[in-house]
């Protein structure tokens, strides 16, 4: 019953202050318009109807009774009302107020509903609002908001004489004596008293207990009061979250919370993201966190992995976390320490998102749609010559002795004018999103449904996103029972234009159209897309409109659950969960493209199901042990099992394009191929956690999880996760309070060990799959290789960590701050270690090594002005340190792999951050003959080359002149979050940073190292390229520039990926109504995002990510970054 | 709803759910081999086998930018352009290290995991339910497979870690020079002495090892570690099995044509548009290739132009005697996509078109298959190891001689006009102008002691002996502290 209260009247006091009117609150603020202005509208009093048997109870259990059954609380003043007075009684299917009449009838007890609220006050004391006698005192009691407070309750101190608030605030009090004080009390506020001091008149502001402390938030397997936290979660409600247009649910987490890094990793419509929870623990595991959806723990991996033949690889492919509406979630929790995050053992370790939806509320039917239309405009591109200096240089570069281009490279002529080929790529996209909800409820059941659709174009032409979903979340609740389902189910439709790492004819349309010659008109004389054979890549616009990728996605989601009270707070709760996943994906390369011409066409459709269900059975046990101390313990077991299917099969040699994959047995039989998997993996898992609470002062919390993984070796399969915590409520000590700094204070110290299994299947045996196809008498075979050297003693990796943290409160809860500080050491690391290649493996994947995260988290949170124009500000910064500080005996690990003429990008070695850049220092450009002699080099370096420093001073600059150049893990990130009120406007702006990051800009290596002389490149660099009449010491002469051989990892290609960034800002409006005859509310916005970048950064974007790899940032291809403009409107029925 | 009723479809719910917890956690292998059934066929073990024939067999992109070594480091042969320019501009000036090129890397890897393969062959076919003449077969070509897997890595690196188990420790170190050397040798004698000859077993496809490519295999092992009787003996054995004979066009002999006609190729990477391909054309086309200038090869929309330039030097195009039919094979001027008639001449930018396109090609795959020992090269190996042995002889001219008359020089050389130095000397620039694009250059200037004096004359100004090794990737060397680098790295 408490919890009601708690979760309840928070709202009802936050709200004003909240971001108004966007929200699920709206329901609250609707009704609270409703009886400030005495609306004869059903209410919920009406319509509830209550069953109720009670014997020889107290009225008070009564009254526990019907707040148990139902949303309806009470506030009263217990001296006031005779409250253990034995009643008998018993109705069935009675109207509140037929049950309050029955209840009190004979007594002088009077009540007064208002909505779920129900006060109180006895008949003896004088209604306040009708008793004018002569020393009668009046006020007004309001928010710290400036709102009135309906139902507080007004005593005079040392009396029972009190009376509560009017739905205008207003109060009277009768016969007070001047000296009097007066106490003013209402849960969930600060109780305050005044001393009268002969005044008639006073008005009184109600501070909030606690700001935002008493919300409850969900730790997984169950929820807790805020204030009751012990460990450390980042909570986000819907009003905290990301503004503007966000297809996926990370998006609406972005910079919102402290430690945790959100890299939009492709800017494409429905783009991956890559999250990172307190810095990178592992090697070669994944570094996700766990997403768990209404108590569901889902699996992200694609679907699909393959691309289709000879279609350009995805490096970041669209995120799955797409399928799921972001405007369907409530709250978001982020589980980060130890303390949180055991509860989910072998798969804690990179943090655990928790997400939760919408829940119906009771009531009539409330309808709400909302929708935006908004449009995208392509910025910051990345400049290439233009088709005239395009011409100068090349042919300068060409005719300046040492060069190799040979005479046939020269540029002629420009057609046309030639072509801008990325403009001819990019257009302005349209976005749009239309949600559909309907919420509403009665005798104990509560729903939420809703539709949406969204779609959005891609500013790179063809790609586009598109999202049909719905949801159910269905509640019942009778007296001992709680079942419910939440379920989703999407479609998705997805547009791919492929931009990945792919280069030459493989490439992409806007790796070709960064690359191709820009002196040649669209299409040639007969009116086709035009080639040149001067360059190893097709036409850009050919490969947009020639190699298409579709991919229709399903996905099912949800939970049925039923929770049994077995005795009085003892709960059992049985939780059947599953996710389904369908794909197909359609992949064709049509004639317009060079490969389309090869192959005749080349189609392939990949088919993907990837599904999981979970049972679940968990009991919890909640005593009050009186004086504020309570015990609650939690056990359980649960059960996963993923399972994936997937099949692909190619055709080639079709006669015509026009039936695509459609038809596949067009193809030429003879070079069908075709390919399927199946494998599935399974935990079973025991959990336990007790959380006990000492007078309200000394919270422990205690957690075990026993996690067995078909993934582990034989000999380990089963591993535990414990995990403590404790945290101390100091500001109720006299000391903290004589420091007149802290409205509140809490202390929090947590220890734990949680894993990380997320290294695929197979891993700890021995077995055989496919090698490459091998020709013999003009056939094909198929082959046999060991896939790897089974680890039978393969088990989780640990990461262990500590967290302690304060949570404060400061000028009467205006400002309320938390400080973390954390360390997470990972250990038995999954790694892939390195074994001597000459036995025919390169690694066996072995626990091994360590990494070590530490950092600190900040959030603030502060009501800067609370009058009629209202300001909020929500900052929240971290530090992080990641430090390799184990590899075991091997001393270092090169990364290799990436773009086409770029490998060995970073290093893994002891002391330093993972996967820091690895590369040469440079150290401006040789200038002269004479200073190349003098400096004995050995290279065949010439004047205008770069001048590469050598460290070991052995006159050579070679790999063993690496050193490292940064790192892609941000020392610092900041999100910082203004919030303006004016009567019905809000402003609303974000600004995000970052510091001490790094990215491989690819595109730069490819300026500095052209794949060949007709190849388009950067602009900058060669419009100031060093010659003899201009000796640049920025830019190299670009004569022969593969003279030193490969250098592309370089300080001039690692860039410092600094930025600070107004990411979005909205301005809304609610637009003031006369009547509610057809709208209950109406509030319309216009958003912006991506609106202004300060940054040192060449490439576009300083935050993206295009490798998908958290901690190894590289930019190649990615796809084009756009401003945002959207207008949208919610409507209230 | 009831409370026992509740609890006991609990109770049922938790036994259904986790019944049988013991087995619950087993992997189940759905879509991968089992070890335990896979050798109990003659078929399992096989394609194990070819896995093995696979991973030593150097083709597509790979064989392009890897074996590319081979002539990069001598003197006929140097490339500009694409992204392997940046591991070509190391192997062209000598400045290559243990970590790069990479490629290097790759080739040390594919050579190991064809041995292997080759190792758990030989380690389960005894076990297996196969007739015992198949078996001595499949053993035999392991056997062979394995060596010309570490004949791959001996030419690199010199001996390098012998495993001929997939058992024992991770941790290997390098066999000695002699150790390498009498594993080679032993292998493919015994290879030889099993394998059946071309087209003795029908079913037997080509592409797999024969006797003919034991002995071949032996007779360039002889003749590289300069084992000149020995190198004698293996070629003639070979010349005498009567099976092989020089083709008789040698501007077709590379072409997907003579492929299943000619029996000159001893031993081949096998290639098809499908894969594995051959991809040397891709980087020979000139810029904006449409043909030759007598309409030959013209350039078809199956095929790629690479912006990878693999050039000739002029000094090598213009030391061809007149009428040799093997400098046709070299293209010095073409016709572009403009119509215009382009000369490739005093740039060093020559094309070879040795691999002659291939019409059917898919975007980068070529059929050609890839010649690694060639007939031609056993004559004039056998010709090489005589005159070491007893100076110039009419037999060894008649040996080169073939090899002339086919390139359509059909004045034959006369004895009296050499010594044993200056038909050393003949002999490499007649392997030169024979083989050139093969590979085998760095081996023939190894072998006469020029390789290092070769590439100072090219203003390599860095190169010494140290070089005449590559060094051993570094990744095995950070792995395998048994394993010691070459000196000089």
């Amino acid at each position: 019953m408490k919890n009601i209260i708690s979760r309840t009247i928070p709202e009802f006091t936050n709200i004003w202050n909240s971001k108004l009117f966007m929200t699920m609150r709206l329901t609250v603020l609707a009704l609270l318009i409703g009886i400030i202005q005495s609306y004869a509208v059903e209410t919920y009093a009406q319509m509830t109807r209550l069953n109720l048997e009670a014997k020889n109870s107290t009225v008070k259990d009564v009254l526990n009774k019907i707040e148990e059954q139902s949303e309806f609380f009470f506030l009263y003043n217990s001296k006031l009302v005779e409250v253990n007075r034995e009643v008998n009684l018993e109705v069935k299917n009675k109207k509140i107020t037929e049950i309050l009449d029955i209840l009190f009838e004979g007594t002088n007890t009077t009540y007064k509903v208002v909505d779920r609220q129900i006060v109180l006050t006895s008949s003896e004391m004088g209604n306040g609002f009708e008793a004018q006698q002569q020393k009668s005192l009046t006020g007004k009691v309001t928010s710290s908001a400036g709102d009135p407070l309906p139902g507080v309750t007004v005593v005079v101190k040392g009396t029972t004489t009190g009376t509560i608030t009017n739905a205008d605030g207003n109060f009277v009090v009768s016969n007070v004596p001047p000296e009097a004080t007066l106490v003013f009390s209402f849960v969930g506020m600060k109780t305050q008293e005044i001393t009268i001091a002969g005044n008639t008149t006073i008005d009184v502001t109600l501070i909030e207990d606690a700001f935002g402390i008493d919300e409850v938030v969900a730790i997984g397997y169950g929820t807790v009061k805020k204030s009751d936290l012990t460990g450390s979660v980042s909570s986000l409600r819907k009003e905290d979250m990301n503004t503007g247009v966000n297809s996926t649910m990370t998006g609406l987490l972005q910079g919102k919370a402290a430690g945790v890094q959100i890299t939009q990793a492709s800017m494409e419509p429905g783009g991956g993201t890559t999250v990172q929870i307190r810095g990178a623990g592992s090697v070669n595991a994944g570094s996700d966190p766990l997403y768990v959806v209404d108590g569901l723990p889902i699996e992200n991996s694609q679907v699909i992995s393959g691309n289709g033949t000879t279609i350009p690889g995805v490096s970041v492919p669209r995120s799955p976390l797409s399928s799921i509406n972001p405007s369907d979630i409530e709250s978001i929790e982020i589980l980060k320490d130890a303390s949180a995050t055991a509860i989910y053992g072998a798969r804690g370790a990179n943090g655990v998102i928790l997400v939760t939806t919408k829940k119906g509320s009771s009531g009539a039917m409330k309808v709400t749609y909302s929708g935006y239309t908004g449009i995208q405009t392509p910025i910051n591109m990345i400049e290439v010559l233009n088709p005239e200096d395009y011409k100068r240089i090349l042919n300068e570069i060409l005719d300046t002795p040492g060069s190799n281009v040979s005479q046939t490279e020269r540029v002629l002529d420009i057609q046309n004018g030639g072509t801008d080929w990325q403009k001819e790529l990019l257009e302005s996209a349209v976005v749009q999103s239309h949600s559909l909800s309907f919420t509403g409820g009665n005798n104990g059941t509560k729903y939420f449904a809703s539709l949406n659709y969204f779609d959005q174009n891609g500013v790179l032409k063809t790609s586009g996103y598109e999202r049909y979903d719905s949801r159910l979340n269905l509640e019942h609740r009778t007296n001992k029972m709680l079942f419910g389902v939440n379920f989703s189910t999407s479609y998705t439709h997805d547009n791919v234009v492929p931009v990945g790492f792919s280069t030459n004819e493989e490439g992409s349309s806007l790796y070709a159209g960064r690359g191709f010659d820009p002196t040649l008109s669209v299409f040639d004389e007969n009116g086709a897309y035009q080639t040149t054979s001067m360059l190893n890549l097709d036409n850009p616009l050919a490969l947009l409109y020639g190699k298409t990728s579709e991919t229709d996605n399903y996905r099912t989601l949800g939970t049925l659950f039923g929770e049994y009270t077995i005795l009085k707070g003892w709960t059992a709760k049985l939780n059947v969960g599953f996710d389904s996943r369908n794909s197909r994906r359609d992949t064709y390369v049509s004639r317009l493209t060079k490969d389309g011409r090869a192959n005749s066409g080349v189609g392939t459709v990949l088919t993907g199901t990837r599904n999981n269900y979970l049972g679940e059975l968990t009991t919890t046990y909640n005593r009050d042990l009186g004086e504020k101390s309570s015990l609650t313990v939690m056990g359980g077991i649960t059960y996963q099992k993923f399972i994936n299917i997937n099949f692909a099969g190619t055709g080639k040699g079709f006669p015509v394009d026009e039936s695509k994959t459609n038809n596949m047995g067009l193809g030429d039989a003879a070079l069908y191929s075709m390919s399927s998997s199946k494998n599935n993996n399974k935990l079973l898992s025991y959990i336990g956690r007790a959380n006990y609470n000492l007078l309200d002062k000394f919270l422990f919390t205690a957690t075990l999880r026993v996690d067995g993984s078909s993934r582990f070796g034989t000999n380990n399969k089963y591993g535990y996760f414990p995990s403590g915590a404790f945290a101390w409520k100091m500001s109720d000590y006299d000391f903290i309070k004589n420091l007149n700094v802290f409205n509140s204070l809490k202390f929090r110290a947590s220890i734990g060990r949680t894993g990380n299994q997320d290294i695929g299947n197979f891993l700890s045996i021995t077995t055989f799959g496919s090698g490459d196809v091998v020709l013999l008498g003009g056939q094909q075979y198929v082959t046999f290789v060991p896939t790897r050297i089974a680890n039978p003693d393969l088990k989780w990796e640990t990461t262990e960590q500590i967290n302690v943290g304060f949570d404060m409160g400061f000028v009467k809860n205006r400002i309320s701050a938390s400080i973390d500080y954390f360390e997470k050491n990972t250990f038995d690391m999954l790694f892939d270690l390195p074994i001597p290649s000459s036995t025919g493996f390169t690694s066996i994947m072995s626990n091994i090594g360590n990494i070590k995260n530490s950092g600190f988290e900040f959030t603030i949170d502060s009501r800067n002005l609370t009058g009629k124009l209202k300001w909020n500000t929500s900052l929240n910064f971290s530090t992080l340190k990641n430090s390799v500080t184990d590899i075991g005996d091997i001393s270092e690990i090169i990364h290799t792999g990436a773009g086409q003429s770029t490998s060995q990008i970073a290093i893994i070695r002891v002391g330093e951050t993972i996967n820091s850049f690895y590369g040469y220092k440079t150290d401006g450009i040789w200038q002269t003959t004479e200073e190349i002699t003098a400096s004995g080099t050995k290279d065949p370096v010439k004047p205008g080359d770069v001048k590469f420093v050598d460290q070991n001073g052995d006159h050579v600059v070679n790999t063993s002149d690496r050193v490292i150049l940064g790192k892609s893990i941000p020392t610092l990130t900041m999100g910082l979050t203004n919030t303006f009120e004016f009567k019905n406007f809000q402003l609303n702006f974000f600004i995000d940073a970052a510091s001490g990051v790094n990215m491989l800009n690819n595109s730069k290596v490819e300026t500095y190292y052209p794949v060949s002389h007709r190849r388009n490149r950067m602009a900058e660099p060669y419009l100031n390229c060093w010659t003899l009449e201009n000796p640049s010491t920025e830019y190299p002469s670009f004569v022969n520039p593969a003279g030193q051989g490969n250098k592309a990892v370089s300080d001039l290609t690692v860039e410092d990926a600094s930025y600070i960034r107004l990411k979005s800002a909205q301005l809304s409006y609610m637009v003031p109504l006369r009547n509610k005859k057809i709208f209950d509310h109406v509030n319309v916005y216009v958003s912006g995002q991506n609106l202004y970048t300060l940054t040192n950064y060449t490439g576009q974007d300083p935050s993206t990510n295009s490798n998908g790899n958290s901690s190894l940032k590289i930019d190649f291809n990615s796809y084009p970054v756009s401003r945002t403009f959207t207008l949208g409107v919610e409507l209230g029925f | 709803m009831k409370l026992k009723y509740f609890l006991s479809s609990v109770l049922l719910g938790t036994l259904l759910l986790f019944s049988g917890c013991n087995n619950m956690l087993d992997e189940d292998v759905y879509s991968q081999l089992d070890p335990s059934t896979l050798f109990n066929s003659s078929n399992g073990i096989e394609r194990v086998l070819f896995s093995g024939y696979r991973d030593a067999q150097i083709t597509g992109n790979f064989g392009g930018n890897i074996w590319f070594q081979e002539e990069w480091t001598c003197d006929q042969f140097w490339e500009t352009g694409g992204a392997v320019n940046l591991q070509a501009a190391v192997m062209l000036a000598f400045t290559w290290d243990a970590s790069y090129p990479t490629h290097w890397t790759t080739l040390w890897e594919n050579c190991y995991n064809s041995v292997r393969n080759c190792n758990l062959v030989l380690e389960n076919v005894d076990a297996s339910p196969v007739e015992d003449a198949l078996k001595e077969r499949l053993k035999a070509e392991a056997r062979f497979v394995r060596a010309s897997a570490y004949y791959i890595l001996y030419t690199m690196w010199g001996p390098v870690p012998l495993r001929i188990s997939t058992t024992g420790d991770l941790e290997m170190a390098r066999a000695t020079d002699a150790e390498m050397q009498t594993f080679l040798e032993k292998e493919f004698t015994d290879a030889a002495a099993v394998l059946p000859n071309w087209g003795e077993i029908s079913s037997y496809q080509y592409g797999r090892a024969t006797k003919g490519a034991a002995l071949g295999y032996l007779t360039k092992f002889y003749l590289n570690t300069k084992q000149w009787q020995k190198c004698a003996d293996a070629a003639k054995k070979l010349m005498d099995t009567g099976i092989y004979q020089l083709w008789p066009d040698y501007t077709t002999l590379f072409s997907v044509d003579a492929e299943t006609k000619q029996k000159e190729l001893v031993w081949v990477y096998p290639c098809s548009p499908l894969g594995p391909g051959n991809e040397f054309i891709n980087g020979a086309y000139p810029p904006s290739y449409a043909s030759t200038v007598d309409g030959r090869w013209p350039f078809l929309p199956n095929q790629r132009n690479w912006a990878r330039m693999d050039r000739l030097k002029d000094w090598f195009f213009n030391s061809f005697a007149p009428g040799d039919k093997r400098k046709d094979l070299i293209v010095s001027e073409y016709i572009n996509m403009a119509g215009k008639k382009i000369s490739l001449l005093n740039q060093d930018n020559t094309r070879s078109f040795k691999y002659t396109p291939d019409p059917a090609a898919v975007s980068n795959d070529h059929g050609n298959d890839i010649a690694v020992i060639r007939y031609a090269d056993i004559l004039l190996s056998r010709a090489e190891a005589l005159n070491e042995l007893n100076g110039p002889s009419q037999e060894a001219l008649d040996l080169i001689q073939m090899v002339r008359h086919r390139a359509g020089l059909t004045t034959p050389l006369v004895l009296a006009n050499f010594t044993k130095e200056s038909l050393r000397q003949r002999i490499l620039d007649e392997r030169g102008w024979e083989f050139y694009g093969e590979k085998l250059r760095r081996q023939d200037l190894l072998r006469n002691g020029t390789f290092v004096s070769n590439a100072k004359a090219r203003r390599v100004t860095i190169a010494d002996d140290h070089h005449k090794l590559f060094p051993i990737p570094q990744t095995e060397i950070t792995a395998n502290t048994l394993c010691e680098q070459n000196p000089g790295y």
